[in-house]
């Protein structure tokens, strides 16, 4: 018997059960991916992303900072999950990007920043039944998660010619993931029962892009970056590896027309290559992410001209649930306000963001977002 | 155009702090459970009384003799049972001479008047006495001299003596049974004592035609029984009260000897093989465990642990009221390997933490049933102690021991059918590593 006991121990352990309690669709897996998109190409749907300077997409696209500065972004997700049995109304708090840059000339600049690639924040709290022989007996469960795979790029932009510009950039990926389980019994007779893990990802990936500016109305960026490995531990203890997720992406704004600004992406992202940073089974499938929004000049708001923003996105999210791929449609608005004559500017929005439905499941967001661009 | 700047600024940065101090509100599961499949293993194992018990035995004679915190005097029949005890109060020392502050040799005490025995009462939680504890209207307590020569262990010859020669009595009303109550003793046989220099030892009983059980406090309990009477020398007179005592000139003396219970008709002890707990005199259960160090030694953690003993029905004293099958976590170490020795180290479990309370079996002896005591609280506190120190050993008594002459039967590990035998049943989850999607 306590030979079996001990084998019954070991193959417990062996297959030890997944984490994947996340009540929501959008924070499957290894969580949900914000994008990578400042406050400003967010409300133009992603369109501006490859040519956009504080979105940590493309590394030629730094060159548009022009002098030194920074940037810090706060966006608050205000999530309603809806189901046959009920509803969740939750908020997670999220800094998505934060970086700097630096010119050395005229023709180069140098910018470093960090950026959430996923987010696995959530808690889930669920009414449960343990068996325990013949008997069974109620608990309640809070199971938490909070932590994200952040990308750390530092990045080179050059200028070929003052309408060419060609950049690089080393990224980093880490991050960690607390995770907490508590249960509570009903029957008393059931102790309290607590279990904690952290996990921690570690994994590297090169990326280029190049943007290019035809004519004065026009501007084309491209950018892709080719991912290497990444794992995770657990206490220092490598538990899987993977291949950072490739990602591949063409741009164009269009800017023609006298203070109207045209944007359009398509962004695709290899996520299934980190299917084996995962437990066996993980869902998780390759997605296009494509969006397209416009800029225009609105009212002058404290003697400034507040550029108005709109934008349409449509994407895949990476993780599935039982093999069904989740769609988020958004719909996003927002503004800039020029500061200090300009060098330093805010920007606000707000994204609608749709996802599902699954499974009778759907989910609502409205994402808050604000941007601070501070250049001195 | 600056100035305008900043102002705008000051605006956004309002409304961003607004936002910012929105408070984050993470829990849903309304999705549940569609989205939250079970994360962690819950897995059961019942280990037989081979697997984990490394020791079950019936301690007898606990309380010891002489530590009850109250002595129940009682004689009654009941299902076909009569139980008969007494109680024995010690007055070895006596106050023999008569001292003044004048100075003046003391003088020796020539007569006694109004001597008495003054017991106090164990007020019932119902109350009051009823008559399912004194039958009558009223009962009678009787003294007796059960003085023997015999040493302080020998109650064989102390037992012989009740019933013997008559010292004292007193007739009470049953609602009267509350307090303190003074029993008249015989003055000359308390004077020929006092002048002879000789001990006195009493013999309380009760006596009722159709039954009744008393329970008095114990010096052990704080307010033990004293002698009381009026001692004269010469024409001097003073008033004396003193406690049960075992002061003597001849050996040390045992201070908790000083009043004690005697079975003086009862129930046959328990049969061998069977584990009891309760009756008069009582026991206790020991149970010593040895549980795999892979559940209790790891990362595995036990979420709950019922200990099954199968009770087997006693129908002695049998009666419809439940008694309590109380746990009690002993505190030695490895070292202290006498179970008997190991057992007067028992506590409850809540005098260490009140998460460690073990829920009392509350159940009428003569029931056969499966006693489950859960003892997870216990196991989570073994665990945390480790291994290597202190054994791990509980002890289970009733609640009314000593008081009751019910006794739980329990099956033993020895039992000839090994369905009936201890089982320790636990839910545990293994350490999972959980986290990996």
């Amino acid at each position: 018997m306590r030979h079996s006991l001990a084998i019954a121990l070991l193959l417990s352990a062996a297959f030890s059960a997944r984490a994947a309690a996340q009540g929501t669709l959008s924070t499957q897996g290894f969580g949900y991916p914000p994008g990578q998109l400042s406050t400003r190409a967010t409300s133009l749907g992603g369109g501006l992303a490859e040519t956009d300077p504080l979105s940590p997409v493309n590394p030629a696209a730094i060159s548009d900072w022009v002098a030194s500065g920074l940037y810090v972004q706060y966006s608050p997700e205000y999530r309603s999950v809806e189901t046959s049995g009920g509803s969740d109304h939750t908020m997670t708090v999220r800094f998505p990007v934060m970086m700097g840059a630096v010119t050395a000339g005229d023709r180069v600049v140098i910018g470093l920043s960090t950026s959430t690639l996923l987010d696995r924040t959530w808690e889930t709290t669920r009414v449960g039944y343990t068996h325990a022989g013949a008997d069974s007996a109620q608990f309640f469960e809070d199971f938490t998660s909070s932590g994200a795979i952040n990308d750390i790029r530092l990045g080179v932009a050059f200028a070929i010619s003052p309408s060419l510009w060609v950049g690089a950039g080393g990224h980093v990926f880490s991050g960690d993931d607390r995770l907490k389980i508590q249960r509570v019994s009903a029957d008393t007779t059931f102790t309290p029962f607590l279990q904690q893990s952290r996990l921690s990802y570690s994994g590297t990936g090169l990326s280029g892009g190049v943007t290019w500016r035809p004519s004065r109305a026009l501007m084309l960026g491209a950018s892709g970056r080719v991912g290497g490995n990444i794992e995770t531990f657990r206490n220092d203890t490598s538990i899987s590896k993977a291949t950072v997720p490739s990602r591949w992406g063409v741009g164009v704004s269009f800017t023609g027309v006298s203070g109207l600004l045209v944007a359009a992406r398509a962004d695709w992202v290899g996520w299934s290559s980190m299917g084996d940073l995962g437990r066996p089974g993980l869902g998780v499938t390759d997605a296009w992410d494509m969006g397209a929004g416009v800029e225009l000049n609105g009212p002058l708001f404290f003697g400034l001209t507040l550029p108005l923003r709109a934008g349409y996105r449509h994407r895949t999210l990476p993780f599935t649930v039982s093999g069904a791929e989740i769609v988020e449609n958004s719909f996003s608005f927002g503004a800039g306000i020029p500061i200090s004559g300009g060098r330093s500017r805010i920007d606000l929005g707000v994204e609608r963001a749709n996802r599902g439905s699954i499974n009778g499941i759907s989910e609502k967001a409205w994402v808050l977002s604000a941007g601070f661009m501070v250049r001195p | 155009m600056l100035t305008r700047s900043w102002r705008a600024l000051a605006a956004v940065a309002g409304v961003t702090l607004v936002l910012a101090g929105c408070q984050e509100d993470l829990a849903g599961g309304a999705a549940c459970p569609a989205l939250c499949p079970d994360t962690l293993t819950v897995r059961d194992t019942v280990l037989l009384a081979s697997e984990v018990l490394e020791r079950d035995i019936t301690l007898p004679g606990s309380p010891a003799i002489g530590t009850e915190a109250q002595l129940l005097v009682a004689d009654f029949v009941r299902n076909g049972d009569r139980l008969r005890t007494g109680v024995v109060f010690r007055f070895d020392s006596l106050q023999r001479v008569l001292v003044d502050t004048t100075g003046k040799p003391p003088r020796p005490i020539t007569s006694i008047d109004t001597a008495s025995v003054h017991v106090n009462i164990v007020t019932p939680a119902s109350g009051s006495y009823d008559s399912t504890l004194v039958r009558d209207s009223a009962v009678t307590f009787v003294l007796y001299d059960v003085n023997a020569a015999a040493s302080d262990f020998d109650t064989a010859a102390v037992r012989a003596r009740f019933g013997v020669t008559q010292v004292g009595s007193r007739t009470v009303r049953r609602d009267s049974l509350t307090g303190t109550i003074a029993i008249p003793l015989d003055t000359a046989f308390l004077a020929s004592h006092v002048r002879d220099g000789e001990r006195v030892r009493l013999g309380l009983e009760v006596q009722s035609d159709n039954g009744a059980q008393v329970r008095i406090f114990s010096a052990e309990g704080g307010s033990p029984a004293s002698l009381q009477y009026i001692a004269h020398a010469d024409t001097s007179r003073i008033s004396v009260a003193l406690s049960v005592n075992t002061r003597s000139s001849a050996g040390p003396p045992i201070r908790s000897l000083a009043d004690y219970m005697l079975l003086l008709e009862g129930a046959a002890p328990p049969p061998a093989g069977i584990l009891a707990a309760g009756g008069i005199p009582s026991s206790r259960i020991f149970i010593r465990f040895d549980i795999p160090p892979a559940l209790i030694d790891s990362s595995t953690t036990i979420v709950r642990a019922n200990l099954e003993m199968h009770q087997q029905g006693n129908d002695l004293y049998s009666s419809d009221d439940t008694v309590a099958l109380v746990t009690r976590l002993v505190r030695a170490t490895k070292a202290v390997e006498d179970p008997a020795q190991a057992a007067v180290l028992s506590v409850d479990p809540i005098a260490i933490s009140s998460s460690f309370a073990v829920p009392a079996v509350r159940v009428s002896p003569s029931e056969t049933r499966v006693d489950t005591i859960p003892l997870a609280h216990i196991l989570l506190f073994w665990k945390s102690e480790g291994p290597e120190t202190m054994q791990r050993s509980i002890v289970l008594q009733s609640s009314t021991q000593g008081l009751d002459p019910r006794r739980f039967y329990l099956y033993s590990s020895d039992a000839a059918d090994e369905s009936l035998r201890p089982k320790l049943r636990i839910t545990y989850i293994p350490r999972s590593g959980f986290g990996l999607p």
